[in-house]
Parts: structure tokens; sequence; C-alpha cells
């Protein structure tokens, strides 16, 4: 009786016909999704409510288009993540970047938005482990791709390039190629010139 | 006895389920053996559920059935279309039943049973991707019905009583399909109240028509649970004075449905065949209307299900005097209406197999074994009544779907005693 009780546990689970989570359910036709780079802006790293924040780069539409691709073969996909949900920037420990603004209300109910408070932790200087697979940086220009050493502290400030990039001197294309990313059959986005940012 | 309390243990760790809507149509291993058919079954004290009037008939001055259900349910989903999927977690419950009925003289029997004929626990993981509908929800009901059968002829017997309902509810969702606290955690809300109560009553009638045949009906009342300042509580809401939630009380009515059978079972020598019809009146369950205590604002979740009927067939064998045997089937038609497949009541039409059996111990105790197994097949459903939360969009309706499918097991002990 146990045992049949036991078969009955195991076989209890329903099963589909054809599972989204079989093996060959969903096909890449030719084309190859391991390695995915995405290059951009603001809208291509996850920027939302004036800054860059752990939860806003989750919803990076390159992270959700990655975690698609899973589905037909795309590998990990690593982004540059900030250390908090403030959104703040510190350089050598002075904030430089003001928080992620959320929405607030003066006395008669009238919204604004305001800064949210707090001290952030994510530093310019200390640079996330890379190599990434999302290269959006807020505020990249089209142009920014091709110029060198862009987000170096030294170089153009860009603080939130600097973060994903600690090759000096080259440009982020060169970067993606040297990354090994750049091959046949790889893919790349790219969201650009003139954003919101 | 060590497997008995094994079996126990396997029981108490269960999860219960519902046949059509949140119906649990777990009321007597006999009867479910015989694809739960009773309504003209002379059997035990099962009677005072099935058909009350047929208490008057049982041999024995006294008879006692005791008994409960494991629910092994399980439901799986899945969107092609996204790549979505999810798998209900087992939940806790034990449907249980507890009769007696009484012979006072050769024309009046008395009855009482506790049974819980209504009762739902689904449990998905939190923040899956219909989660803004629910990510779990436990709705029990136990109903206490004392009974009177009166025998009118030799032939022909009425019988009924008031029916006392108990239950409670547990509902979590989250508030919306996209708000979430500056952590990232999706904003949900928890409904819970216990202790909730209300009257029905039952009323049944039956005619031997000849030494073989007899035929029965019983109708059971709608009971509608009302909650009342039950507790809502907000959970992960952002922290701003423009978001209208916070921690209040709600009141909402959740009808368990009447239900009307009617059937007949015909004894051929050492067999027994039985048929029943049920209809349950599902078409009172049009919405679950959630009204809270502050100015959080209503909740409207359309339901809309219709009368749903149920055919079973049961055949009893004798097949010696310690050994009954028995089996059945049911075809159960869901309630749910096309585009109104929520994932809380998950319920497709589906086929009942059962089969069970009665081991005599000496003359006055019995051990009632059952088993049920109720086939679904997968369907794709969506509920399309979503109503966004944010203004503006009141009267937006988004539509949830993809492909379900369920599997349900149901093994049962029970004892008899007659004196």
């Amino acid at each position: 009786m146990i045992d049949l009780l036991a078969i009955g546990l195991v076989s209890c689970e329903p099963e589909f016909e054809n599972a989204v989570t079989d093996e060959g359910f969903y096909d890449a036709g030719d084309a190859d999704f391991s390695n995915y780079v995405s290059l951009g802006n603001s809208l291509t790293a996850g920027y939302a409510d004036g800054a860059l924040y752990r939860s806003g780069q989750e919803d990076s539409y390159p992270n959700i288009m990655a975690e698609q691709f899973g589905f037909v073969g795309g590998g990990d996909f690593t982004q540059p993540l900030t250390s908090d949900n403030l959104g703040g920037l510190l350089l050598g420990g002075q904030q430089i970047l003001g928080n992620r603004l959320v929405l607030s209300a003066d006395e008669n109910g009238n919204p604004f938005p305001a800064p949210l408070a707090g001290t952030p932790t994510t530093d310019v200087t200390t640079s996330a482990t890379g190599p990434f697979n999302n290269m959006g940086v807020p505020g990249a220009k089209s142009y920014h791709l091709v110029t060198p050493g862009y987000g170096s502290v030294a170089g153009v400030a860009n603080g939130t390039a600097n973060r994903q990039r600690n090759l000096s001197g080259n440009n982020f294309v060169i970067d993606a190629m040297l990354r090994g990313f750049f091959a046949a059959h790889k893919w790349f986005s790219c969201i650009s010139p003139h954003s919101v940012n | 006895m060590k497997k008995v309390l094994l079996l126990t243990v396997l029981f108490l760790a269960t999860a219960v389920t519902y046949a059509g809507g949140y119906r649990v149509s777990l009321q007597g291993n006999k009867a479910l053996a015989m694809g739960h058919t009773g309504v003209a079954v002379i059997n035990s004290s099962e009677l005072v559920f099935f058909n009350p009037a047929g208490l008057v008939y049982l041999e024995n001055k006294l008879s006692v059935s005791v008994g409960a259900h494991g629910v092994l349910a399980d439901v799986s989903y899945q969107n092609s279309a996204t790549g979505e999927t999810a798998m209900t977690e087992a939940g806790v419950g034990t449907p249980f039943y507890a009769y007696v009925s009484y012979q006072a003289n050769d024309w009046l029997a008395f009855g009482l049973g506790i049974y819980t004929p209504y009762g739902s626990t689904v449990a998905y993981e939190d923040d899956w991707a219909g989660s803004h509908l629910v990510n779990n929800i436990a709705l029990q009901a136990i109903f206490v019905q004392p009974s009177v059968s009166i025998k009118l002829s030799d032939k022909f017997s009425v019988g009924g009583g008031p029916i006392y309902a108990t239950g409670g509810v547990n509902f979590n969702k989250n508030l919306n399909r996209t708000l979430v606290d500056l952590d990232g955690n999706r904003s949900e809300v928890t409904l819970e109240q216990t202790g909730i109560s209300n009257w029905g009553w039952t009323a049944s009638a039956m005619l031997k028509a000849s030494e073989n045949l007899t035929v029965g009906a019983n109708y059971r009342s709608e009971i509608v649970l009302s909650a009342e300042d039950g507790d809502a509580t907000f959970e992960n809401i952002p922290n701003s004075p423009l978001t209208p939630f916070s921690d209040t009380t709600f009141s909402a009515d959740l009808p368990l449905p009447a239900e009307l059978t009617m059937g007949l079972s015909y004894k051929h020598n050492d067999f027994l065949f039985a048929f029943d019809y049920n209809m349950t009146y599902w078409s009172a369950y049009e919405s679950l209307a959630v009204v809270f205590g502050n100015d959080t604002p209503d909740s409207v979740l359309l339901r809309n299900y219709r009368d749903a009927s149920t055919y079973r067939f049961g055949l009893q064998y004798e097949a010696s005097e310690s050994f009954t045997l028995r089996g059945g089937y049911y075809f159960d038609e869901s309630p749910v209406q096309s585009g109104y497949f929520a994932p809380e009541t998950p319920r497709n039409d589906s086929n009942g197999y059962t089969a069970g059996l009665t081991f005599k111990v000496g003359d006055r105790l019995e051990i009632d074994a059952s088993f049920l197994y109720l086939q679904f097949d997968q369907v794709d459903a969506s509920y399309d009544y979503f109503v966004e939360g944010s203004q503006g969009l009141q009267n937006q309706y988004s539509s949830f779907g993809g492909t379900y499918k369920s599997s349900v097991f149901v093994p049962g002990l029970g004892i008899t005693y007659k004196l």
C-alpha cells in the first residue's frame, strides 16, 4: 500500500504533451545565441528614475532579451551591476551623481519627483568584475562607441562607463572585440544616438 | 498499525483539491469507490450526506462511518509564447467525514454528519507569471448536519435537516503586474478570515420502487460564507503618500452553491449498480468582490460560473463474507466558462476513475478503502478580466493565459462500525 502511494506521489506531477522546457521546443533556426553583447546608452544600461540602480539594471531590455535567448541556446548575460537600489555614484568616496528620483508629495498632495534619501555605495573607481555582456552606458552617443578612453577617470568622465571597462585607451567596439564577443553570428544589439538621457 | 499510522501522516501532508470549482466530492469511502454515487444506495451512515431519507432503511440500530482522504493534486502551467512555466506546490489539508445514524423505531431515524464538501488549497511560487491573480489560496469549510429520516410507507421515506457551515479563507496575490517597493519587491495583499459561519439546509426523498430498484433525490441549499472585518494585509507597498494601500479590513461573499442529486440503484444477486446525477448551481458565483474598510479601491474579480452537471456510475460486488469490491466512473463538468479560467481554480472537465473495497473485521467493524484518479486533458485557457489598478485604466481588462494541466490522485481510508 505504501509502495502504491509512493508511485502515486511520483507520477502525480502533470506533464504536458509538449513542454516548453523540452529540448527542441523552441528552434534557434540558423542563429547562434550563445553570446549576446548589447551596446547602447541609458535604455540599454537599464537607467531609470534619473539614475542607474540595481533593480533597474535587472529590468534592462537586453537582460530581458537575454533571458528569452536562454530558450534557444543563449549563454550567461553579465551586467556591471551597481551595489544598491539608490543609484547614486561615488568617486573616491565623494558623491558625484544623485540618487534615483521617487514620487513624493507636498502637504497639499501634489506629486513631485524627489531624490531618494540615503548614501550610495557604488564607487566609480571600484570597477565591477567583467567582462560584461551589457555594454550600455547612460549618456553615450553613437560616436562614443569609437572614442578611445571613453569613461576612464582621466579621460572623458562618464562614471558608469568607467565601471564596466578598465582596459585603458580602447574604444567600446574594440573592447568588445578583445573580449571575443564580436565574432561571426554573434548577437549585438544597439540602441543609440538621441535618447531621453 | 504502523502502516495505518504512516498512511495517516501521508494524509495530513497532502493538498486539498476540488472537483468542479472548489467543490470537494469526497464524502465517504464506500460512495467514492463507486464513483461517488449514493443518493439511492442503502449502505451505511454515509447516507447522512448522500440522502438522509434513506437512514430509516438501515438495518442496524447504530451505524458510524468515519474516514478521510488524502489529495495529491498538482497543476502545471506554461505559456509557449513567453516560455513561462509554473507548478503548484503541495499544500496541507485533509477532507474528512464522520457520520452517525440511530434508529429510534421502525419509522424514525436520526443522523448527524460532519463533512467538508468545499475547499481548495492552491499555492504557486510567489511572483510567478500569474501572481497578479493568485500567489496562493487556502479555503476550508466544515459542514455540521443533524438529520431526521421518516418512513412514510414501506416504500417511501423523506429526510433532511439544517446545516451549520463554518469556514475560513487565506488568499494572497500581488496587487498588479508591475507595482514594486523601493527594493523591487512586488506589492502584495493577503486576505484572511477564519470562523465565518452561516446556515443552510438539506431535504431528500427515497423510493424503494421494487425489491431491487431504489430511487432517490437530495437537495442541499446554497450557503454564502460572508467575510466581514477580515484582515487585509498589504506588503511591499512603495513608501509614498500617493499609494493608497494600508492594512485594513475587508468584506467579501463566497457562495457555496446548492446541489441537486437524483439517482437510482439496482440490485442483482451480489451486484449493485448505481447512477447519480448532480447539478451544482455554480451560477451563484458571479464574482469575488472584495470591499476594503478604508479608501483602498474595491477589487472585483469576475467569475461568471455556470451551473455544472456531474454524471456518476458505480458498481458493487459482494465477493465474499469478508470482502466487498467496488468500482466507478464519473464525468465532472467544469463550471468555468471560456475566458474566465482563473489560476486559483484551474479546473477544466475531468474524468474520475474510482475503485475500492470493504473488509469486514468481525460482525461490527468494517474497513473501507478507496482510490480516485481524476484525469484532466491539458487545456489552453485564459482569464481575460483582470482590471489594471492604475487610475485611468479602470475599465481596461488584461488577459492571462496559457496551457494548464492538472492531475489528481486521492487515496482514502475509513471505518464503519455497526451495532
